[in-house]
């Protein structure tokens, strides 16, 4: 086939078009990055409880995991008091089960699902609203976990703070990490709040606010020396209650079910 | 097609993730290419292109190793990426469809007069059928071999050759027709 001359028609992207779209790029990954070391911190959490803290004999499995591997222990939350447990972000990885995620545009759901604003706080802090329109979902069979990320409006790139929200429908106790536990409570429900770190890339102490209301579990986690805990309390304390804006208690699942394949 | 960089796609594992710059690196002038193919150079290509990044790099992690490789799975968004433009573009504007063709032919025949050879293809490839020009955007600014734009097309190896070949063809003599004029 005799074309040299197309061979030769071979145009190249402009250098100044091709190092902008990889800043752009790169900006990309780093916000999907740390939106998702918060929903997997938050999430980990609750499959760890609800796929092995829950039952028993898996309990006695977890324990004896944690004796022989050791790892990180976690303070179980009932709705007056803390007890400490063992567990272990580890033992997760030892049950083998995978966690599926998607993220969904905010927007839309809220249009084929105004029951999404249950989710919602009525309140925000001056400044952030959700930094990419996006609900972040992620789920392992029953277990549902939403996510949104509020930020000010030049987050990332300035390290301005941002504020991750999740809320999942496990049925099992608060969970919080030991060591920098504090109780307090958020419009009257037993909350807990701890320290973790976000991620590698983002290695700042990292505070979570985890309270039970409407029959799910709420989270919030925000860098801890760029919010203060007061208007992050604030906020927690004005989730609607189900007696005002009653949250269908399937919606999560529901939500899973409207995602589509994986594969382009 | 890269060769190396679909092997080390094929082979890493979620915990060894794709070196992306070098992905980038890689496959931007290739898909770029793809869209002068497709809609000429300039601005258009560049956003086409934009797009078409900014989607797989939101998607990466649904990219799956053992389904292809991973330049393919750039491909597949990128052709999505343009089917959705000239779908938007006939449904919202079909006016300035015809418009814009209007005005390609205009800027060919100015670019066929300047002699120019980059300019002179850009408005043959504006005279082909869709199929056509879409296998050669595949094959020459994509770089992808007659089994992968098979994959991504579902036709089948064969037909993508006796299609490029005849396209081609006719493609030579045109050009040299109009160059002897």
């Amino acid at each position: 086939m005799n074309d040299d001359f197309l061979m030769r028609y071979q145009p190249t992207p402009r250098p100044e078009f091709a190092k902008a779209l990889a800043s752009r790029l790169r900006k990309q990954m780093r916000r999907q990055a740390l939106g998702r070391s918060i929903g997997a911190a938050l999430a980990v959490v609750v499959l760890t409880l609800s796929t092995l803290i829950a039952l028993p004999q898996t309990r006695a499995a977890v324990l004896h995991f944690i004796r022989e591997v050791g790892g990180m222990g976690f303070i179980e939350c009932a709705w007056d008091e803390c007890v400490e447990i063992d567990a272990s972000l580890r033992a997760q990885e030892g049950q083998g089960q995978e966690m599926s995620s998607a993220s969904l545009d905010l927007a839309e759901l809220r249009a084929a699902y105004p029951a999404i604003d249950a989710f919602l706080p009525t309140w925000i802090p001056e400044g952030f609203q959700p930094y990419d329109g996006q609900v972040h979902i992620s789920w392992t069979g029953e277990n549902v976990t939403a996510g949104i990320i509020w930020a000010t409006s030049t987050w990332p790139d300035t390290g301005i703070p941002y504020i991750g929200f999740s809320v999942w429908t496990h049925e099992g106790p608060l969970m919080a990490i030991p060591g920098t536990l504090e109780e307090t409570t958020v419009d009257g429900h037993t909350a807990v709040i701890f320290e973790h770190h976000a991620g590698a890339a983002y290695d700042e102490p990292v505070l979570t606010l985890n309270w039970r209301q409407n029959g799910l579990h709420y989270s919030l986690a925000w860098p801890s020396d760029r919010i203060p805990r007061e208007q992050v309390l604030q906020m927690a304390a004005s989730f609607p209650e189900d007696d005002q804006l009653p949250v269908p208690p399937g919606l999560l699942v529901d939500l899973v079910s409207q995602i589509p394949s994986e594969q382009e | 097609m890269d060769a190396k960089l679909d092997a080390a796609s094929r082979t890493v594992s979620r915990t060894e993730p794709l070196d992306w710059d070098a992905a980038y690196r890689e496959l931007l002038p290739k898909v770029y290419r793809y869209f002068c193919y497709k809609v000429g150079e300039g601005q258009l290509a560049e956003d086409l292109t934009a797009t078409t990044f900014e989607k797989a790099w939101g998607r990466r992690r649904r990219y799956r190793h053992n389904l292809g490789g991973f330049s393919t799975w750039v491909f597949t968004i990128a052709r999505n990426v343009g089917i959705d433009f000239f779908r938007t573009a006939k449904e919202t504007a079909p006016t300035d469809t015809a418009q814009l063709s209007d005005e390609a032919t205009l800027s060919a025949e100015a670019q066929i007069a300047a002699k120019d050879d980059f300019q002179h293809l850009a408005a043959l490839l504006r005279t082909l059928g869709e199929r056509e020009r879409e296998l050669l955007a595949l094959r020459y600014g994509g770089g992808l071999t007659q089994r992968e734009i098979a994959d991504l097309t579902d036709l089948t190896p064969t037909n993508v050759g006796v299609i490029l070949h005849r396209t081609v063809k006719h493609l030579r003599e045109v050009w040299e027709d109009t160059d002897e004029r």
